[in-house]
This record gives C-alpha cells, sequence and structure tokens, in this order.
C-alpha cells in the first residue's frame, strides 16, 4: 500500500488517505484479503494523527472497501465486481465532471471535448 | 523511600562534603592544638557543622534544582524529613570525627574524657537543636534568602540581647556583666531542675525536649516548604 | 476511553496573571498539544500538574486519580520535561541518573543508554558543561526511562535543532503504538504538532479557547484572503477572527459554505494551519488603509 500525502491539497488528510486506498482496490493494486497497517502504525508511518487514519479506515469500511476483523487487524474487503465496477464508474465520472465544468466555463464545446478526450486516450497505447 | 533520597543526597553533595570535611578536619587540628577547654571547643565544632549543612542545602537553591527534586515521585514532607536527618548525620559525623580526631591527636590540650561531660554534650545537642530549628525550615522553604534571615534573625536577636542585658545591669544597680548574668541564670534554672529531680530524669526530660523541638521544626519545615510554589 | 489526564475547573492566581479555570482533559493513548502564546498559561498548567505549583480551585486527575491525594503513585507514572531543565550543575550526567533511577521502579537502564547513545550525551561530563539542547536531551533521556505512561512536555522542541525535532516527534509517534502512553506537548511551535498531535488546547492570555481533536479544528476552519473592498458589516460577522491591513485581509471562519456563497470568487479560500487558528481566532486587527 503506497500512500503520499500533501500538506498543499485542498483536501483533508483522512480524504486523501481514504482516495489514494479506494484508488488502489479498484485498480486491483491491493487486493482482497490483502492486510493493512493498523490505524496506529499507519499514523506512526506517515506521521499524523491516529484518529485521522481511524476516520480514514472506517470511512473506507463504510463503503465495503475494508474489512476489519477484531484482534487480527483490518483487510481489504471482498470486491463485489458488479459494485467494483460502479466505484470505478463513479471514479471516473466525477473527474469527467470537472473537466466538463471547466470545458463550459470556457466555452469549448462538448464535440471538441470528446475530441479531445479520444485523442488523449490513443496517446495511452 | 528514605533510604533512596539518603541516597541521593550522598551522591549530589559527597564531593562537596568531603571537601567541607577536609577543611573542617584541618581547622580541628588548630581548635585542637590551642582550646584547652573541651566543652567550648565541642560548642564551636558543633556550631561549625551545624552551619554546613546549611551551605549543603543552598546548593539546590543556587542551581534552581528544587523543581527536579519535587517532580519525584516523594512527598515534600519525606524530602524535609530526609534533610533533618541529613543534618543531624553531618553534626554527628563531623563531631564523632573531631572526636577521634582529639583522642589521636598528640598534642590536644584539653583531656579528651572532658568532652564525654553529660551536661556539655546536652549543651551541643541543644544548640545544635535550636540552630536546625531556626535555620532549616527557612533555607528549605526560601533557600538562600533562608539563611539571609537566619543571620539576619540573629544578629537582631543579640542586639536586642544586649539591649535586655542593659537594661537588666541598669536595673540591678549597674555593676554586673549582663550577658554573664542571664547565662549564669540560665545554668541556674536548670541546676535547680536537675536537683529537683535525678540527675538521670533530668537528662530524659532534656533529651525529650530536644527531640520534641526537633520534632516539631520539621513539621514547621514541612508545612513552610509543601507551601513553596517551583 | 479513559482519560490520562483531566483538567476539571483547575484555576491559578498570580500577582499579575490569572489562568481562569480550565476543564478539558486527554484520553489515554492520544498526544495533545498545548498551544498558545508566549506568557499564555501552558507551563502554568503543566505546573499544575506536577504540583510545582498550587491550584486556587478546582481539581486535576492523573489516570483517573486526584493528583494530590495520590501524588506519589501519579508522579511515578510521569515523564516530565521543564522548559529549561536544570539539574545540580557541578555533578556528572551518569550521577544525574544515579540520583534518578531509583525512584522508578519500571527504569529501563538498557534503554537510558541507548538514548544517550543515540543523543549523543556524555555521561562523565558534568552538567554545566553540557549545551542548551544537550541538557534538553539529558532531561528527555531521563523521562523516557521512566516507564512512563503519561509524557508531559513544556517546550521541548525550542532548544532543538530542526533534525532533532523530527527525531523527537518520530520517538513519540513509536510510544504511542502501544496505545497506553499519552504525551502532552506544550509549544508556541505549532508546525510540530500539525501533523502528529491528536488533540490541541489552545490557550491564550489565561483561558483556554478551545480543546478538540485536531482534524475537527482544522477542518472547521478555513483562512480566507481577500481584498478590503470585499468587507462590509455583514461578510466581517462571517468571520471568528479577522486581520485587515493595507492590502487587503485574511479572516478565520467557521462558516465557509456560507462565505463562499456571498463572497464566490473575489475570495481564495483554502485550509487553515495551525498557526492561522493561533493568530486570528477571536482578533480583530485593523491596520489605517
Amino acid at each position: 500500500m503506497r500512500i503520499v500525502l500533501s500538506n498543499a491539497s485542498p483536501d483533508p488528510i483522512y480524504e486523501q488517505i481514504v482516495r489514494q486506498v479506494r484508488a488502489q482496490i479498484l485498480s486491483g493494486d491491493l487486493s482482497e484479503g490483502d492486510p493493512l497497517p493498523s490505524i496506529r502504525a499507519l499514523a506512526r508511518d506517515l506521521q499524523i494523527s491516529v484518529i485521522t487514519t481511524k476516520r480514514a479506515y472506517e470511512e473506507l469500511e463504510r463503503e465495503g472497501m475494508l474489512n476489519t476483523v477484531g484482534g487480527k487487524g483490518t483487510f481489504v474487503a471482498a470486491q463485489n465486481p458488479e459494485f467494483l465496477r460502479e466505484k470505478k464508474m463513479k471514479t471516473v465520472e466525477e473527474k469527467l465532471s470537472e473537466a466538463v465544468d471547466q470545458a463550459r466555463l470556457l466555452g469549448v464545446s462538448p464535440e471538441e471535448l470528446a475530441e479531445m478526450m479520444r485523442l488523449l486516450y490513443g496517446e495511452g497505447d | 523511600m528514605l533510604p533512596k533520597l539518603l541516597y541521593r543526597e550522598w551522591i549530589l553533595h559527597r564531593q562537596v562534603v568531603m571537601l567541607m570535611f577536609a577543611i573542617f578536619g584541618a581547622y580541628q587540628i588548630y581548635a585542637l592544638l590551642n582550646m584547652d577547654s573541651a566543652r567550648a571547643w565541642i560548642v564551636f565544632a558543633a556550631l561549625y557543622s551545624a552551619f554546613l549543612t546549611a551551605a549543603l542545602f543552598i546548593r539546590e537553591d543556587k542551581f534552581r534544582a528544587t523543581g527536579w527534586t519535587c517532580i519525584l515521585p516523594i512527598k515534600r514532607i519525606e524530602l524535609v524529613r530526609a534533610r533533618f536527618i541529613v543534618s543531624w548525620a553531618m553534626v554527628v559525623a563531623a563531631l564523632g570525627g573531631a572526636t577521634l580526631l582529639a583522642v589521636v591527636l598528640p598534642g590536644t590540650k584539653f583531656p579528651v574524657s572532658e568532652i564525654f561531660n553529660t551536661s556539655t554534650l546536652l549543651i551541643v545537642a541543644a544548640l545544635t537543636t535550636l540552630i536546625f530549628a531556626w535555620i532549616l525550615p527557612f533555607s528549605i522553604r526560601f533557600g538562600m534568602v533562608g539563611i539571609m534571615v537566619f543571620l539576619v534573625g540573629a544578629q537582631i536577636g543579640g542586639v536586642l540581647l544586649l539591649l535586655v542585658g542593659q537594661r537588666m545591669n541598669r536595673a540591678s544597680g549597674g555593676a554586673g556583666r549582663p550577658i554573664r548574668t542571664a547565662l549564669a541564670a540560665i545554668s541556674d534554672t536548670l541546676v535547680s531542675a536537675r536537683d529537683a529531680l535525678s540527675p538521670t530524669l533530668f537528662v530524659i526530660v532534656v533529651i525529650v525536649v530536644l527531640v520534641a523541638t526537633n520534632w516539631l521544626a520539621y513539621r514547621f519545615a514541612a508545612f513552610l516548604f509543601d507551601r513553596r510554589e517551583l | 476511553m479513559n482519560a490520562a489526564l483531566e483538567f476539571d475547573g483547575i484555576a491559578k492566581n498570580y500577582k499579575g496573571f490569572t489562568l481562569d479555570p480550565a476543564t478539558f482533559e486527554l484520553p489515554s493513548g492520544y498526544i495533545m498539544g498545548l498551544i498558545g502564546p508566549n506568557g499564555a498559561g501552558k507551563t502554568t498548567l503543566i505546573k499544575l500538574v506536577l504540583n510545582l505549583i498550587r491550584g486556587n480551585a478546582g481539581a486535576i486527575r492523573v489516570f483517573g486519580l486526584d493528583h494530590l491525594e495520590h501524588e506519589k503513585q501519579i508522579k511515578v507514572r510521569i515523564g516530565y520535561v521543564p522548559d529549561e531543565p536544570k539539574f545540580y550543575e557541578d555533578i556528572a550526567l551518569k550521577n544525574l541518573k544515579r540520583a534518578t533511577a531509583p525512584f522508578y521502579p519500571r527504569w529501563d537502564d538498557a534503554r537510558f543508554n541507548s538514548l544517550v547513545d543515540a543523543f549523543d550525551l556524555p555521561l562523565d561530563r558534568k552538567f554545566k558543561k553540557l549545551s542548551q539542547g544537550q541538557k534538553t536531551k539529558f532531561a528527555l533521556a531521563l523521562a523516557l526511562s521512566q516507564g512512563a505512561e503519561l509524557l508531559v512536555l513544556d517546550e521541548p522542541t525550542s532548544g532543538l535543532d530542526p533534525v532533532f525535532r523530527q527525531e523527537l516527534l518520530k520517538m513519540l509517534g513509536e510510544l504511542l503504538q502501544d496505545e497506553k502512553t499519552s504525551v502532552l506537548f506544550s509549544t508556541h511551535l505549532t508546525a510540530d504538532l500539525e501533523r502528529i498531535a491528536d488533540f490541541i488546547t489552545f490557550i491564550r492570555d489565561g483561558r483556554i479557547v478551545f480543546s478538540a481533536p485536531k482534524d475537527e479544528v482544522l477542518d472547521r476552519f478555513m483562512l480566507v484572503k481577500g481584498g478590503r473592498e470585499v468587507l462590509d458589516a455583514a461578510s466581517r460577522g462571517l468571520f471568528d477572527g479577522i486581520r485587515v491591513h493595507t492590502h487587503g485581509f485574511e479572516g478565520l471562519t467557521s462558516r465557509a459554505n456560507e462565505v463562499r456563497q456571498r463572497l464566490g470568487d473575489r475570495v481564495a479560500i483554502e485550509r487553515a494551519s495551525l498557526d492561522d487558528v493561533m493568530v486570528l481566532m477571536e482578533r480583530k486587527v485593523e491596520h489605517a488603509a
């Protein structure tokens, strides 16, 4: 598990953690059953408050991304493939939403935006 | 708790104590060779060593380390108790060592057996008690300032004594030496008391009074020290 | 959750300074930053815990026990590092240790020696020969070797270089792993606490301004910057503290959404740092145009 925190980011630290862990689970970097560091160990490693890491884990648990087994620790939860896909779609949709807002603001048409998207996708190959 | 505190005082003061005892020893050699009254000698030795102990406790104040001492898991009264014991131990050790020196030194001017006179020893104990009763509570509470208070108090006391003596002198026709007269009066009272009780009983009573005074001084010192803000 | 340390209306009057009744607590296993400007009362609060000074009202409980009634039991479990530690100057460090260790049944000599190594402290040297930083490190080494469950540190970083400060914070982080050690850390350098503190208590002029989980504090307040023309009677009301200067203003707000709605892109809104909170909270500073 890899977490990189930014003090400059407008997002609260716990949210940064939630996002990054979620992304790694969705992308498959973290698989079902993988153990996560304890909230205290993570707090120590990232040099942040344990209350923050606790909040992040609790949020992820609420989303169904993590499972805490009393006494054993926290693990990546089994992901329902439907649910997983839905989550992935949602993540992309959020980003796309931002792009659409910007485009609208700057006067870029939907067609231009779609073209841009196709080109960018092509670059990824 | 007490042994730990006593050990601690030893660690913190041992070098200074050894230096002070060395100087004290040198002075004793001089005194033993020059004083012809055992009583006067031991009284001075007691006064000297009693003041030494005060010098010891000033150290903590000088270093402002009293806060450190009070952080330890001890009650303040335990610290005061330890310091009273250390004070007495110092005086007893000093006098014991000085007596040994008197025995061993070939040139001792007075007969050593005179040291072990009951009255002499009681006087020494009483003087030490009085000095400690006054100096310890105030130095434990006020540090350096406490010693100043003692010295100033002693001076004022001395002046008052002189004035009282002069008054008495005038009252009695101006002939006598007032302080001698006062001391004589005190010793006369004590002698009559001793005669009224048996000598042994008298000694016991005096010892009890001294122990009580020490205990009261200790409680007073603890009371003052409890209120000290650090 | 048990409280390692509870202040219950504790108050203290000095000539020239008053600590108003303070009530807050530090739950077990967490680290609390006590922040405030110099002279705010941080050291007073800390000295009250250690019974170096007596309160005029209220109570303090450590591990649930009254701090006066159970003074000895409590002090065995507290490791304290004062601002500018003072020891007998003419005694060597190793002897200062010998004068301290016997009082703590959980004294860990191995730990003390490894700390002395890590801090590079000369055990044979007399205390007076140490630099200011070394003196603090020595006091820390002692406090950390006592097996303490509560560490009380009064401005521990203010004599130390940044490298050591990081090391100290890392050490504290390690200690907190066992969930049984709690730390109260007073400082006017908030950067140290910005990340690792779990709770923050802010004191100013003898009064506790707030005591809350750090995340809550940093989530609650936003820093708003903009030009003076943006301010009017209504918008000023949105700020918990404000500083107006020639070229604009900085405001602290707990109502960021309202600010965004009203003032929108005429202002920049960003997360407030603890410093911002400390400087701006409940303050209104105006500089003439």
